[in-house]
C-alpha cells in the first residue's frame, strides 16, 4: 500500500478495470449453474411451448404447421375457455388478495404472540401437505351425503332438511374450492412475512414511540408495512401465480369434468386439451397466454410494491 | 312363543287405548297398523322373550342351535351308538347299499362306477349340477336316503366323496333327518377338497450373481376320493356334529347348496368321546410304549396334503426361520394369511424312524389379530388323540416363536404315540372363541331386531329432538339395552380371560357397552343415535369376522422324545442386523418391476401388465410352464401401475411409445385407451390375424364394440363385469313384496311400499341402460362430404327415442324421488335400501364383507322396459372390463416392417393362448387361491367365467344379464358424450334449471361439435351439416 501514491491515475484505473473484470467473471461463474437451469427448465420449455402453440401436435404423430389458428380459436371460438377464465378470475380475486392479507395478518398477529414458534408450526404445517391431500380431508367436511360433517350438523340442527350436494351443485362448487384454498393459503409467503416482520429493527418502533406513535395499528401503517415492501412483493406475486395455477384442488373437489364446468379452471382447460384430447398445439397456446397473463400481473405487482427510496 | 303372542296382544291393547285417547288418531292408527301388520309382531315378540331371561336369546324365527341340542343329549343321557350304519355305499363287508335313494324335485338318481384321478373306481351317486338349466330350484334339490337304526344313540356322519369341479370352494350340503333340520348347524356343512402342489419351487432370474426369489408352485385341485366327517360350517365345534337317532327306520336328506360332487359312501358312525390326556398317557403306559429315539425336523412347507388352496408356502424374512437367505425371498414356511378358515387342514408325514412316544414342537409366527390366539386341532391319522389336542392355542406375539405342544399343561409337553409314516394334521378350529363368536353373533341379531323395532316408530331419518316415546311402544326397551350392555361386558371379560395378552379389540366392546348404558340412562338419545346403533352392530360383526380369521404360519415341526432334543436353529441379534442391511442393499440391486424374462427359442416379446405383483407372478408361472414350452416364445412380464397404461395424461406407456421403448403387448388396458392410441397409429389392429373369428367367438360380441373403430378391431377383451339387481330376501318377505321384473312393476308396486317404510331404491345403471332398453344408441352413422358412410359419425341423442329415454331417466329422480347419492353397501346391510342395481364390486362386498346378511340377499335380473304394445326390452349394460392390445412399434421406429411382421405373429399367438378357456380358468382359480376370495377373476372368456364358484343360481342371472348387454362404442371425441350427459343430468335433476328436452339438446349440440372437430383433426371425414370451429 505504500507505493500507491506513486502510481499514475491511468495505472490505477487499469488495475481497477482488471480487478473488475476478474471480479465480475467470478460472479458470472457463480451464476452460471442457476442460469443454466433457468434456461433449461424455464426459458427453453417456454420457447418450445410457444413454438408448439403454432402447430397441431398430438404427441405421437408428427406436428403440422397451424400458424395462428390455435390463437384464433382460443380468442374467438372457445366458449369453454371463457368459462375457465371466468372461474379462474373469480377464484383469483377471492383467494389472491384474501389469502395474501390473511397470510400477512396472521404473520403479524403471531409475531406479537409469545409462543411464536408453536403457532408458526401450526399454521405452516398444512401447506406442506399437497393440495390433493388437503382437499381430500376437506371432502369429509363437504361430503354430499348426510354423513358429511357440515351436512350432518346442518341436518341435526334442523337448518336444512336434505343434504346439500356441496360438490355437485353448480352454485356451491366454487365457494367450496375457494374456502379450502383459503384454509391452506398460509404458505411460503406466510413464512417470508414472518421473517420480514422479525427483521424490522426494534429501534424503529422505539424511535416512533418517542415521535408519538400510540398503538400497534399506527406502528403497522407507518413502520411495518413500508418496511415489508420486498416481502410483500414476493407474497403478492406468489399469490397471483398461485391463484392462476389452481388445478389440484379444483379437480379433487369438482371432479374432472366438473358439473357444468363449474370448477373448470385455466389450467384445467389446458390439461383437458393436453391430456384428454392430445391437442398439444392448442394446449400450448392456452399455456402461453397464461404465462403472458401472470407475467403482466407480476409486473403490475412490482410497480405497486416497488420500494420508493 | 307364548310370551311373544302375549306381548303382541298387550301392545295391541295399548295402541287401541292410545288411539281412543288422542286427537290425532289417524297417525296412531297408521303406526298401529304398521306395528301389528308388520315386523314388530315378530321382533317385539322376540324382545319380550328376552325379558323373561337368559334362555330367551334365541329369537322366535331361528331354529334350534346345536348347543341346545347337545345340552338336551346330555340331559337325556344319550349314549353313542354301537355300530356303523351304512346309508349309502359299500359297508365293511363289501355289500353295496343304495339306501333306496330318491331324488328330491327333478334330480335324477344316477348310480354308476366313477373313476378318480388315481384310477380308483367306486360305485357312486353322481350328483352333478353344473349343467342344470333351471338353477332357480337348485337350492331345494337333493336326495333322500332311507336307513334303519338298530340301536338308539348318538352318531356322527362320515362321507366318502370326490370333487369334480375345479372351483375354489367347498362342497356344501344341508342335512335333514326325517325331513327336518335337526339343528341350525346342519345347514351348509362343508366337505373339503383335496389340493396338491404342481411342480417344484423355482427361482426368478434376477441377475447372474444372485440367487433369485423363490416362485411358489401352483396349487391345483386333485380329484381323488376323500373321506371326511361332517362338522359345522365354521368349525365352531371341535368334534363332528352328533345326531341322535332312535331305533327304527329314518330318512336322511342331503340338499344341494354349492359344488357338484360324487358320493361313494354315507355312513352314520357312533359318536366318540375323546379321552383326556391323563387317560391317553396311562393307556400308552399300559400298552408298554416307550419313549422313541432321535430328533426329527419336518419343514412346515413340506406338508404333503392340504384340503384348501390357502395352505401354501409363504416367505418369512425372520432370520431364525429355517432355509433363510439374506439376499432373496425363500419359501420357508406354510400357511400365513390364507390358512385361516375353519376346517382348513395341513398334513405332514411323521419322519420318525421307530414307533414310540414323542413330543411335538413347532416354530411358528402368529402376529395377527393383536393379542388374540389362533387355534389348531392336532390329529394323528385323522383321529384326535385326546381331548386337549382338539384345540391347541398359538399365542399372539410379534415375530417368530416356539411352542412345545402341551408344555403349559404337562411338564415337558404331551407325549404322542407315533409310528413311522403317521400323518400329523393341523386343522383350523375356533377353540375357546366358539362361545364368544356365537354370543357376539347373537348380540348383533338382538341389536338389529331392536333397531328395526325402533325404526318402525321413528322412521329412517328420525328427528333427534323429538320425543317418540320409545319406551311406551317397546315396553322392555331399557331391559333390552341393559341386557346388551351386560352381555357385551361379559364377552369382554371372557376375551380377556382367554387371551394371554390384552387383545387390541376388547376396549371397543367396552365402549360399545358404554353406548348402550348411555341409551339406557336416557332413551331420548336414541333417535339421534340410530347411525351409531347400527354402526355398533356392524363393528361387532367386523370383529367377529376378525376373530374367525385364525391365521398361523408354521416354519418347522420338531419331533423328539424330549423338548431339549428339539433340533432348533438359533439366530442371534446380528443375524437380524445383517439381514436388514443386506435387504437394503438388495433393494438397489433387484428389479422389482420386471417379474421375469423367460428366453424363448423362437422370439421374445415384452408384455406390460397393469396389475399387482401377485397377478403377474401367476401369469409368469403359467407362461413358463405352458406357453413358452408350447410355442418357443419367451415373454418378459413387467408390472406397470394401472394408471400408467391409460391414454389419459402423460404416462409411462405414452412416453415409452414416443421414445421407441414401448412394449409389444399391453395387458389390463382399457378399450378406450386402445382406441385413443389406435387413432394415432400407436395400436395395431388385430382383425386380420389368423383365426381371429374363432378367437373372437370366445367372448360376447358386444365386448368388441368397445374396441372397434372405423371397422378395425384393436383389442381382445380380458375381463368383464356385470350389472344385476340386488335385494334383501328377508325384508321382501316381511313387507310381502315380489321381485319386480319391469320398471313399471318397480315404480308401481314396490317403491311406494318402500317409501311407506322409509326405504329407498338404489339405481346405478345410468342413462345408458334406459337408452338401450328404449332401443336407442349413443352414436349413429352418416355419410361424409364425399358420400362415404361412417359408423358412429354423429351423436344418437338427437332422436325421439333418446329424448324419451332421457325423460324416463330424469323422471326416476324428479318424479319418483330416487336419491342421487347413497352408500349402497352400508344401507343395504342396514336394510334401509333393500333393493338396488349395482355391479360386480358390490357383489363381492356383499359376499365377503357383509357376513351379517349372508343368506338374506339374492340377485335378480335388471328390470325390463315394457312398451305399450306389450313387447319387452331387456337390454343391459355394464359388462365392459379390461382389454389387451398390441402396440404398433413400426410407427415410432422401434421395429422395421419385417421385424414387426414376425413379432406380431408371436404376440398374437400369446394373445390367443392367454384368452383360451382353460388358461383363463386356471388363472382365475390361481388368483383366487393366492390373493383371496375377493380377488375373483372375471374372465372375459365366457367358458372360463362360468367356471368360478358362483353361489346357487347366481351364475344364471349374471349370464342372462351379460348376454343382453350392449357396450357403448369408443369413438374419437367420445369423452364429450359422458361429460355433457352428466351436465344435462345435473341441469335437469340436481340444479333443476332446464327441462329434459332443452337440457338434452344443449348436450347434443356440444357432443356433435366435438365429434366433428376431432374427425376433422384426424381427417376421417365429417358430415355435410357439420359446422366447425375454424
Amino acid at each position: 500500500m505504500a507505493n500507491t501514491a506513486s502510481l499514475t491515475l491511468e495505472q490505477i484505473q487499469k488495475i481497477g478495470r482488471r480487478d473488475r473484470v476478474k471480479r465480475t467473471t467470478v460472479r458470472y461463474m457463480f451464476v452460471i449453474p442457476a442460469l443454466f437451469l433457468f434456461f433449461l427448465f424455464t426459458i427453453l420449455p417456454l420457447a418450445i411451448g410457444t413454438f408448439y402453440s403454432l402447430t397441431d401436435y398430438n404427441m405421437i404423430q408428427d406436428w403440422t404447421w397451424a400458424g395462428l389458428r390455435n390463437y384464433k380459436t382460443l380468442f374467438l371460438d372457445d366458449d369453454l375457455f371463457l368459462i375457465a377464465l371466468q372461474n379462474t378470475l373469480v377464484y383469483a380475486i377471492c383467494t389472491g388478495p384474501t389469502g395474501f392479507l390473511m397470510a400477512f395478518g396472521f404473520a403479524w398477529i403471531i409475531t406479537n404472540l409469545k409462543a411464536k414458534k408453536f403457532f408458526t408450526l401450526c399454521f405452516y404445517t398444512p401447506t406442506l401437505a399437497s393440495g390433493v391431500m388437503m382437499s381430500t380431508i376437506w371432502m369429509f367436511f363437504f361430503a354430499n351425503d348426510n354423513k358429511g360433517l357440515f351436512n350432518f350438523y346442518l341436518l341435526k340442527w334442523g337448518i336444512i332438511t336434505e343434504p346439500v350436494l356441496w360438490t355437485q351443485n353448480v352454485a356451491t362448487i366454487m365457494p367450496v374450492i375457494i374456502f379450502i384454498s383459503l384454509m391452506m393459503s398460509m404458505g411460503n409467503s406466510f413464512l417470508v412475512f414472518l421473517a420480514g416482520l422479525q427483521n424490522i429493527p426494534k429501534d424503529y418502533y422505539e424511535a416512533a414511540q418517542i415521535d408519538g406513535v400510540k398503538n400497534k395499528f399506527q406502528e403497522m401503517a407507518y413502520i411495518t408495512w413500508p418496511q415489508m415492501k420486498p416481502q410483500l412483493l414476493f407474497g403478492a406475486v406468489n399469490a397471483i401465480v398461485g391463484a392462476f395455477g389452481v388445478y389440484d384442488i379444483a379437480v379433487t373437489v369438482g371432479g374432472n369434468p366438473s358439473p357444468e364446468n363449474a370448477a373448470l379452471t385455466w389450467i384445467g382447460h389446458l390439461m383437458d386439451y393436453a391430456f384428454t384430447r392430445f391437442q398439444m398445439g392448442y394446449a400450448s397456446a392456452i399455456s402461453f397466454l397464461l404465462a403472458v397473463t401472470t407475467f403482466t400481473l407480476g409486473r403490475i405487482c412490482m410497480r405497486v410494491f416497488r420500494e420508493k427510496d | 312363543m307364548a310370551s311373544a303372542k302375549l306381548g303382541k296382544k298387550v301392545l295391541a291393547v295399548l295402541l287401541a287405548a292410545l288411539m281412543l285417547t288422542t286427537s290425532s288418531a289417524t297417525v296412531f292408527a297408521e303406526i298401529a297398523e304398521d306395528i301389528l301388520g308388520g315386523s314388530v309382531s315378530e321382533d317385539i315378540g322376540a324382545g319380550s322373550d328376552n325379558e323373561t331371561g337368559e334362555e330367551g336369546e334365541q329369537s322366535s324365527n331361528k331354529g334350534t342351535s346345536y348347543s341346545d341340542v347337545k345340552a338336551e343329549y346330555e340331559a337325556n343321557g344319550y349314549k353313542p351308538g354301537s355300530s356303523v350304519i351304512t346309508v349309502f355305499g359299500e359297508n365293511s363287508d363289501g355289500v353295496f347299499t343304495d339306501g333306496s335313494v330318491v331324488g328330491v324335485g327333478e334330480s335324477a338318481v344316477i348310480i354308476e362306477d366313477f373313476t378318480d384321478e388315481k384310477e380308483v373306481t367306486k360305485k357312486a351317486l353322481i350328483w352333478d349340477y353344473t349343467e342344470k338349466g333351471d338353477a332357480s330350484t337348485n337350492k331345494n334339490l337333493g336326495y333322500t336316503f332311507t336307513f334303519t337304526v338298530a340301536e338308539s344313540g348318538l352318531y356322527t356322519i362320515r362321507m366318502g366323496y370326490c370333487s369334480i369341479a375345479a372351483a375354489n370352494a367347498e362342497i356344501t350340503r344341508n342335512i335333514l333327518i326325517d325331513g327336518k333340520l335337526p339343528f341350525n348347524e346342519a345347514t351348509g356343512v362343508p366337505l373339503f377338497k383335496n389340493y396338491v402342489e404342481q411342480g417344484e419351487v423355482t427361482q426368478t432370474n434376477v441377475g447372474a450373481n444372485y440367487r433369485g426369489d423363490d416362485i411358489r408352485p401352483s396349487i391345483v385341485e386333485s380329484f381323488t376320493w376323500m373321506s371326511q366327517s361332517v362338522y359345522d360350517a365354521e368349525y365352531l365345534e371341535m368334534y363332528p356334529l352328533q345326531f341322535y337317532l332312535e331305533e327304527g327306520e329314518h330318512t336322511l336328506t342331503l340338499e344341494f347348496l354349492s359344488q357338484p360332487a360324487i358320493f361313494s359312501s354315507i355312513e352314520f358312525v357312533p359318536a366318540k368321546t375323546a379321552i383326556t390326556y391323563k387317560d391317553y398317557a396311562s393307556a400308552n403306559a399300559a400298552a408298554g410304549y416307550k419313549n422313541g429315539t432321535g430328533s426329527f425336523v419336518i419343514e412346515g412347507e413340506d406338508c404333503f396334503a392340504r384340503n384348501s388352496s390357502g395352505v401354501r408356502r409363504e416367505f418369512n424374512t425372520d432370520p431364525s426361520c429355517s432355509d433363510y437367505s439374506f439376499s432373496s425371498k425363500v419359501l420357508n414356511t406354510i400357511g400365513g394369511d390364507n390358512w385361516n378358515e375353519g376346517g382348513e387342514t395341513a398334513t405332514w408325514k411323521a419322519t420318525v424312524t421307530e414307533a414310540g412316544l414323542y413330543r411335538i414342537g413347532m416354530r411358528f409366527e402368529q402376529s395377527w389379530n393383536e393379542g388374540l390366539s389362533s387355534y389348531r386341532q392336532l390329529t394323528i391319522n385323522g383321529e384326535i388323540p385326546f381331548a386337549e389336542a382338539a384345540a391347541i392355542n398359538f399365542d399372539y406375539k410379534n415375530g417368530i416363536q416356539d411352542i412345545t405342544v402341551g408344555a403349559n399343561d404337562v411338564d415337558g409337553g404331551y407325549l404322542f404315540y407315533l409310528e413311522p409314516g403317521d400323518e400329523i394334521s393341523l386343522t383350523v378350529v375356533m377353540g375357546k372363541f366358539s362361545s364368544v363368536i356365537t354370543e357376539l353373533e347373537d348380540i348383533v341379531d338382538t341389536i338389529m331386531n331392536l333397531y328395526s323395532d325402533i325404526r318402525v316408530i321413528t322412521g329412517a331419518n328420525p328427528d333427534s329432538n323429538y320425543d317418540y316415546g320409545l319406551e311406551r311402544y317397546i315396553k322392555d326397551l331399557k331391559t333390552q339395552l341393559m341386557g346388551i350392555r351386560n352381555r357385551l361386558l361379559a364377552v369382554n371379560d371372557e376375551l380377556l380371560a382367554i387371551s394371554p395378552k390384552r387383545p387390541g379389540m376388547v376396549s371397543n366392546f367396552k365402549s360399545i357397552a358404554d353406548d348402550f348404558k348411555k341409551w339406557h340412562d336416557d332413551t331420548l338419545l336414541i333417535p339421534g343415535a340410530m347411525g351409531t346403533l347400527t354402526g355398533n352392530a356392524t363393528n361387532i360383526t367386523t370383529w367377529v369376522t376378525e376373530i374367525k380369521n385364525q391365521r398361523l404360519e408354521i416354519d418347522v415341526l420338531y419331533i423328539a422324545p424330549t423338548e431339549a432334543e428339539f433340533n432348533k436353529k438359533e439366530a442371534g441379534f446380528f443375524d437380524g442386523l445383517i439381514s436388514f442391511f443386506v435387504n437394503l442393499w438388495m433393494s438397489f440391486m433387484k428389479d422389482y418391476n420386471n417379474v421375469d424374462v423367460t428366453s424363448g427359442s423362437v422370439d421374445n416379446i415384452d408384455v406390460w401388465v397393469g396389475r399387482g405383483i401377485e397377478y403377474c407372478e401367476i401369469l409368469r408361472e403359467q407362461i413358463k410352464r405352458d406357453f413358452t414350452p408350447e410355442t418357443g416364445i419367451g415373454v418378459s412380464v413387467n408390472i406397470i401401475p394401472g394408471g400408467q397404461l391409460s391414454a389419459n395424461g402423460t404416462n409411462v406407456l405414452m412416453l415409452s411409445y414416443i421414445s421407441g421403448n414401448a412394449p409389444d403387448l399391453v395387458l389390463a388396458g382399457g378399450g378406450n385407451d386402445a382406441i385413443e392410441f389406435a387413432i394415432r397409429d400407436a395400436v395395431y389392429p388385430i382383425e386380420n390375424f389368423e383365426n381371429f373369428d374363432e378367437i373372437a367367438s370366445r367372448f360376447y360380441p358386444a365386448l368388441f364394440d368397445g374396441c372397434t373403430y372405423e371397422g378395425h378391431v384393436y383389442a381382445l377383451p380380458e375381463t368383464m363385469n356385470f350389472l344385476v339387481m340386488y335385494y334383501r330376501t328377508d325384508i321382501f318377505d316381511r313387507l310381502g313384496l315380489y321381485v319386480p321384473s319391469t320398471w313399471d312393476e318397480l315404480f308401481g308396486d314396490i317403491i311406494p311400499i318402500l317409501y311407506e317404510n322409509d326405504m329407498q331404491f338404489w339405481y346405478t345403471g345410468g342413462y345408458d341402460l334406459i337408452l338401450y332398453q328404449n332401443g336407442g344408441s349413443f352414436y349413429r352413422g352418416d355419410y361424409d362430404q364425399d358420400g362415404k358412410y361412417h359408423e358412429n359419425m354423429r351423436t344418437g341423442l338427437d332422436t325421439q327415442t333418446a329424448y324419451d329415454a332421457f325423460v324416463q331417466y330424469t323422471d326416476m329422480y324428479n318424479e319418483h324421488g330416487l336419491q342421487v347419492m347413497i352408500n349402497f353397501y352400508n344401507q343395504f346391510r342396514y336394510g334401509d335400501v333393500p333393493i338396488g342395481i349395482a355391479d360386480f364390486a358390490t357383489y363381492m362386498q356383499f359376499l365377503i364383507a357383509a357376513p351379517e346378511i349372508a343368506g338374506k340377499w339374492d340377485i335378480a335380473p335388471i328390470p325390463q322396459t315394457k312398451f305399450e304394445d306389450g313387447t319387452v326390452s331387456s337390454a343391459t349394460t355394464g359388462i365392459g372390463g379390461n382389454y389387451c392390445f398390441i402396440m404398433n412399434n413400426v410407427t415410432n421406429g422401434k421395429y422395421t416392417e419385417e421385424e414387426f411382421d414376425k413379432k406380431s405373429k408371436s404376440i398374437w399367438s400369446f394373445m390367443e393362448w392367454w384368452t383360451r378357456a382353460d388358461v383363463q380358468a386356471y388363472y382365475a382359480s390361481e388368483v383366487e387361491a393366492v390373493i383371496g376370495r375377493d380377488a375373483r377373476w372375471l374372465s372375459a372368456n365366457i367358458e372360463a367365467f362360468k367356471n368360478s364358484a358362483w353361489e346357487g343360481d347366481h351364475l344364471n342371472v349374471i349370464i342372462d344379464s351379460q348376454e343382453q348387454a350392449i357396450v357403448t362404442p369408443n369413438v374419437l371425441g367420445g369423452y364429450y358424450t359422458g361429460r355433457h350427459l352428466t351436465n344435462a343430468f345435473n341441469r335437469t335433476v340436481v340444479s333443476r334449471t332446464y327441462r329434459p328436452r332443452d337440457s338434452l339438446i344443449m348436450a347434443v349440440k356440444e357432443i356433435n361439435k366435438e365429434l366433428w372437430t376431432k374427425r376433422e383433426e384426424y381427417k376421417t371425414g365429417i358430415p355435410d351439416d357439420a359446422y366447425t370451429l375454424s
